[in-house]
């Protein structure tokens, strides 16, 4: 995205193309706000609220990124290496 | 946890100012923080979603089933689907062009859409993360049905 797109850019009026081809970023604010909403519904002590959000987006993030190179494990190499036939 | 005193009975009106406002409940009860947070999350999100995807990612006409879930985030579902319907599917800001045909046959005029309405990934991730604000809000409106009021709780909190 361009610098003069940008400025073109009408907040919430229109989608952001900022992010690119690096759209999937936008799973970590994602992952983050959903660590806060459950954090707050679970946490039984507060004060350990912001470490046990932090906790819960790092955990989820690395488990979908396991997972995600397992299937691509799959589809990549397991896959193709079965006889045809 | 909300399930200490199961003898407790369920707070209806924590619930209901639950669905006006994401987090109300948790603060009708007491637990100010607690709600402020759950508010902060589901907001956020919801915020988020229309920042990335603009406010076509709520549509409650083209994309109804997605509505249903972005509703349960509240009033300011509703009031992304007016801003949307007033802004935007008006033509009252950017552009209303036509749309090419989709098929060879006849079926009258194609509707016109406007420029600013979102088709890629963008739209696609604003509608989603719109959508999970709901689902969480469902969860925290849940939580607030159960949960002890902080002057039942005890005072380790």
């Amino acid at each position: 995205m361009s610098g003069i797109e940008v400025l073109a850019w009408m907040p919430f009026l229109e989608p952001s193309a900022a992010m690119g081809q690096l759209w999937w970023l936008l799973v970590v604010p994602l992952t983050f706000g959903i660590a806060m909403v459950h954090r707050a519904c679970r946490c039984t002590d507060l004060t350990r609220y912001w470490r046990e959000v932090l906790g819960m987006t790092v955990t989820s993030l690395v488990v979908m990124t396991m997972l995600g190179v397992g299937i691509w494990a799959v589809l990549e190499w397991a896959l193709p290496a079965i006889p045809v036939g | 946890m909300p399930s200490d005193n199961d003898d407790h009975p369920l707070n209806v009106q924590a619930a209901v100012l639950g669905l006006i406002v994401p987090g109300l409940g948790q603060i009708s009860l007491g637990h100010a923080k607690r709600g402020l947070l759950a508010m902060a999350g589901v907001l956020g999100l919801f915020m988020g979603g229309l920042l990335v995807g603009g406010i076509d990612c709520v549509d409650r006409r083209e994309d109804r089933l997605w509505f249903y879930l972005q509703a349960c985030a509240g009033p300011v579902a509703f009031a992304a689907d007016w801003a949307n319907e007033a802004y935007v599917r008006s033509g009252a800001a950017g552009e209303l062009v036509a749309t090419p045909p989709a098929t060879t046959i006849d079926r009258g005029p194609e509707p016109k859409v406007s420029t600013l309405k979102g088709i890629t990934y963008a739209n696609e991730l604003g509608t989603l993360y719109c959508a999970l604000a709901g689902l969480l809000n469902v969860v925290v409106v849940l939580d607030a049905l159960t949960r002890l009021p902080r002057e039942l709780e005890e005072p380790t909190r």
